[in-house]
């Protein structure tokens, strides 16, 4: 079927940039943090892939960059001195997030050139490298605040059309006081009040939870939906027959009901958490330095000289849009078969 | 009418629920306006705990609720720390700012939306059909931040637009006219990333609404007597689309005064986004609350406003209701 | 089984006020008894009350008067763990057999799953137990594994009566079990249920629209119209006399459904 076959591709294309993110380690050659002060706004080094003598090599070669006299910010290559790039060298410990510690990367340059793939920032630090650490941020961001959002709408969605009455009536009148909030600025009011200066990891969790916790009420109104129809259903009545508690029928035979929606409702929020926090850390509200988040990075577009001058400092902003755009399309592609499913 | 009562009164409870959760969780979160003033040795701390009683926050929680509320029917909405004065005629400045920015673009967004809706849904498939898809795929997916940042970049360069503020620095003596123009001038690049932001989703909206028309019963049952093509649409699909729409319009006018809070503060136009950021930043308490009330206010008049109209406009809805 | 004087009305109340007057009366005063090893077939048009009846039965829904006894002992006004032992030999099975079954289970999960309610927990047992119940009802083990949407309307009518037996009752409700399904199954169908009822001594209540189907494989019919029992007695009897009584009912229809049963036994 071609809307399946559509599914799985953009499935793949999620899952590949998700697990670029992930092994941020393995493919940057620097760590997010390791300072280079004598090369500030350095633009992407060139790969050479004519040695010094004009031949052509597979392997390309990275030269060294010197900085341009009485001029700041301006480089010139060195092309006497080049530097080949290696392929699986071992360069700065790492961990790969949940498992184990490595030093293996997948490229580096062994001498004094650096090779910088998007150029570096006005500490030096390698955009590259900081582009897929901070992906992990606020990828994984996105990810968590959404199952948290899902969680909640799920858990109340299902209680709220099960039990119908009072549950019911509490739960729904409190998710529209929740949808009748504009979603940024509550979003805004809740994090800034609380406190301002929080270590990266804090502000990681905070940010989740907050961002979470404000998206519950869309959800839970499309499970509660569903519970309310489903409920009547003659499997769950019969499970009643045989005696089935109330947590029991929820669990068994109500939440399966609600799976496909929970799925085209989580790839409708993820972007759209992503998003809030890349726009939280743009705004200094969300995770700070010396963790690279693509929102922090894009701050420093804020001022006009670094805006105009340094175009790899967009990067952040430009990988958004495959990210976005990738769960834009299965979106889309779930609904159209969500829609044929019921027809 | 009863349906009116029963939803405006609807709607004021919202209302006084949104403003009893937002001073909830503004309120007892840690942190407010006088921590940074305790910070500074050169204050004393008997003159920090003499505001903090004047401004009546050491009270309890359901007091300062009250007293607020009370404010709020003066007309006052608490009162701003930072600016020393009421916070109401703040909010009223600000919003109004704010209104300009989005009302243009609002209109903007749906007078290009519309057409290019009903076209795309009219004649489907085609190679334009297919870019046209592609491109809006692309801009959808484009965040706000990137598309206000663009256009900064774009003003820096080119210098076809001014940077921030709303006014230009010589217009004190000026003409109203020239005083426009100004504002104009200066909106412009706000005013465009706003439409260019929305009217990617804004013409799917239209579209997906207008294929739904197309393919009502009603209007496949006159396609087949062979009418015109453009009548079809006019006449017989558009009036079936319209009742989406019509609550989408409503909703949109809900979030005029929310959904440019980025673009403001990014492009440097002085509306109520700003305002509440920099309120954020220095904990001044009432001004948030006030922001975020007021935001609700317009989104709660929107709900209202869209299913007003969609009563008015919608004939199936009004049997349903009065059955 | 007894059942004295049930009444049952559906209010159209909200939950923050009631309205009992302004309800509908599915039950009103029935009584009926129902002897062991016995067919007692349940008649009457839609909305007469029958499925009503049933749910009462097996506890789904709560009467409002009026008692039901079964095996001496009432199960009505118990509380839900008394009840749901009290009632654990009355088993319902539903008309369409599609949704009665959950979707995303396997047959074998789904005739496990009142074993695992009830707290059986070994794996084996259940297991074995469920088994039993498939070859009992004549279906082919390898079908253990399949989704009810892989499964004929046939198959899926035996696994929910395998469902049903699993737990070893001693009284079967069966709400439409045959209507929906091709004749020859329905044949099938019926003579399956004859012969687990011989087998076992089970004690069938049978409810349908089908007065042919009934009068077929039921000891004692019972007419429900309108929520009351109109008549009662031997299905002989009774089809004469309700075309008499109750003119408005479409009997005509109801009578000229022809069914399997005829075909396979021949009468």
């Amino acid at each position: 079927m071609r809307g399946n076959r559509r599914i799985v591709i953009l499935l793949l294309c999620v899952g590949t940039l998700h697990l670029a993110v992930f092994f941020a380690g393995f493919l940057s050659p620097y760590d997010f943090a390791q300072q280079d002060r004598e090369l500030p706004f350095a633009p992407p080094t060139s790969l050479h892939f004519r040695d010094m003598h004009g031949t052509l090599r597979w392997r390309p070669s990275v030269c060294l960059l010197v900085e341009r006299p009485a001029m700041f910010g301006t480089y010139d290559e060195d092309l006497q001195k080049c530097f080949a790039l290696r392929f699986l060298v071992l360069g700065p410990e790492y961990k790969l997030p949940g498992l184990f510690k490595s030093r293996l990367h997948l490229f580096g340059v062994s001498g004094p050139a650096k090779v910088f793939l998007m150029g570096t920032d006005a500490y030096g630090r390698d955009i590259f490298s900081r582009l897929l650490y901070g992906g992990q941020i606020s990828l994984l961001s996105g990810l968590l605040a959404t199952a948290l959002s899902l969680g909640i709408g799920a858990s109340l969605g299902t209680i709220a059309g099960y039990y119908g009455g009072w549950v019911d009536a509490v739960v729904m009148r409190s998710g529209e006081l929740f949808l009748a909030l504009p979603w940024l600025y509550l979003l805004f009011a809740l994090r800034a009040f609380l406190p301002l200066h929080i270590n990266p990891a804090q502000a990681f969790l905070l940010l989740i939870g907050v961002i979470g916790a404000v998206g519950w009420a869309r959800p839970s109104r499309l499970v509660r939906g569903i519970v309310l129809s489903g409920k009547e259903r003659h499997y769950v009545l019969a499970a009643r027959v045989f005696g089935g508690s109330d947590i029991y029928l929820m669990r068994r035979h109500l939440l399966p009901q609600t799976y496909s929606v929970l799925l085209t409702q989580a790839t409708i929020l993820i972007p759209q958490y992503i998003l809030a926090e890349v726009t939280l850390s743009f705004l200094g509200l969300g995770v700070g330095e010396p963790a690279p988040s693509w929102g922090n990075m894009l701050a420093a577009l804020q001022q006009y000289h670094v805006l105009v001058s340094y175009w790899w400092m967009w990067a952040p902003g430009v990988a958004l849009i495959p990210i976005v755009l990738s769960y834009l399309l299965l979106a889309s592609a779930l609904q159209e078969k969500g829609a044929l499913h019921r027809m | 009418m009863r349906y009116f009562g029963h939803r405006v009164l609807q709607s004021i409870f919202l209302l006084i629920g949104v403003s009893l959760l937002s001073f909830a969780f503004v309120d007892l979160a840690p942190g407010n306006f006088f921590d940074e003033m305790r910070l500074n040795p050169q204050i004393s701390r008997e003159t920090v705990a003499n505001l903090q009683r004047q401004y009546g926050m050491e009270r309890a929680f359901p007091i300062r609720y009250v007293r607020w509320l009370k404010s709020v029917a003066r007309g006052e909405f608490g009162f701003s720390f930072a600016y020393n004065a009421p916070v109401a005629p703040l909010l009223w400045s600000r919003a109004r700012n704010t209104l300009l920015l989005t009302g243009s673009a609002s209109l903007l967004a749906w007078l290009f939306a519309l057409p290019l809706g009903i076209l795309n849904a009219a004649k489907s498939r085609g190679w334009i059909d297919c870019a046209g898809g592609l491109v809006t795929s692309v801009l959808l997916a484009t965040p706000d931040l990137l598309l206000a940042l663009g256009l900064l970049w774009l003003a820096l360069r080119t210098h076809w637009l001014p940077v921030g503020g709303i006014l230009l620095p010589e217009s004190a003596g000026r003409s109203e006219w020239q005083r426009l123009k100004g504002i104009g001038v200066h909106s412009a690049g706000p005013v465009l990333a706003l439409v260019i932001g929305s009217l990617p989703t804004l013409t799917r909206h239209i579209r997906t609404a207008m294929i739904e028309g197309l393919d009502s019963p009603c209007a496949r049952a006159v396609r087949a007597h062979g009418i015109p093509r453009w009548r079809i649409v006019l006449r017989h699909a558009l009036p079936v689309a319209a009742s989406p729409l019509i609550s989408l319009f409503g909703l949109s006018l809900g979030s005029l005064l929310s959904a440019s809070l980025l673009t403001e503060v990014v492009m440097s136009w002085p509306g109520l986004g700003p305002l509440l950021f920099e309120a954020i930043l220095a904990r001044d308490l009432y001004v948030v609350i006030g922001a975020v009330m007021f935001a609700s206010l317009f989104l709660i008049g929107g709900m209202l406003l869209g299913d007003v109209l969609l009563f008015v406009a919608d004939p199936r809805i009004r049997t349903e209701r009065l059955a | 089984m007894e059942i004295q004087g049930l009444c049952k009305t559906y209010s159209q109340a909200r939950w923050w006020w009631r309205q009992s007057q302004f309800g509908v009366r599915a039950l009103q005063d029935v009584d009926l008894v129902l002897k062991t090893g016995t067919t007692l077939a349940l008649v009457g048009e839609s909305g007469s009350g029958k499925t009503t009846l049933a749910m009462c039965l097996v506890g789904l829904e709560q009467p409002d008067a009026g008692d039901i006894r079964f095996e001496g002992k009432s199960v009505v006004g118990l509380g839900r763990r008394k009840r749901m032992a009290a009632l654990q030999n009355i088993q319902l099975i539903f008309q369409d057999s599609a949704g009665a079954l959950n979707p995303f289970m396997s047959a074998a999960e789904i005739i496990e799953e009142p074993l695992r309610i009830r707290g059986h927990e070994h794996k084996k047992e259940r297991a074995e137990r469920s088994v039993e119940a498939m070859e009992q009802v004549g279906l082919s083990l390898r079908w253990k594994d399949r989704r009810p949407s892989e499964l004929s309307g046939g198959q899926r009518q035996r696994l929910a009566i395998a469902r049903g037996l699993v737990l070893k009752p001693r009284l079967l409700i069966l709400d439409e079990a045959v209507s929906g399904l091709d004749l020859s199954i329905q044949g099938q169908i019926m003579n399956l249920l004859l012969d687990l009822q011989a087998a076992q001594g089970l004690s069938y209540l049978y409810i349908s629209h089908n007065l042919d189907v009934v009068s077929r494989i039921s000891d004692e019919v019972a007419i429900i119209h309108e929520g009351r029992i109109v008549e009662h007695g031997r299905p002989s009897e009774v089809l004469a006399s309700a075309q008499h009584t109750y003119p408005q009912v479409p009997w005509p229809a109801i009578l000229t459904q022809k069914s399997a049963c005829r075909a396979h036994s021949g009468a």
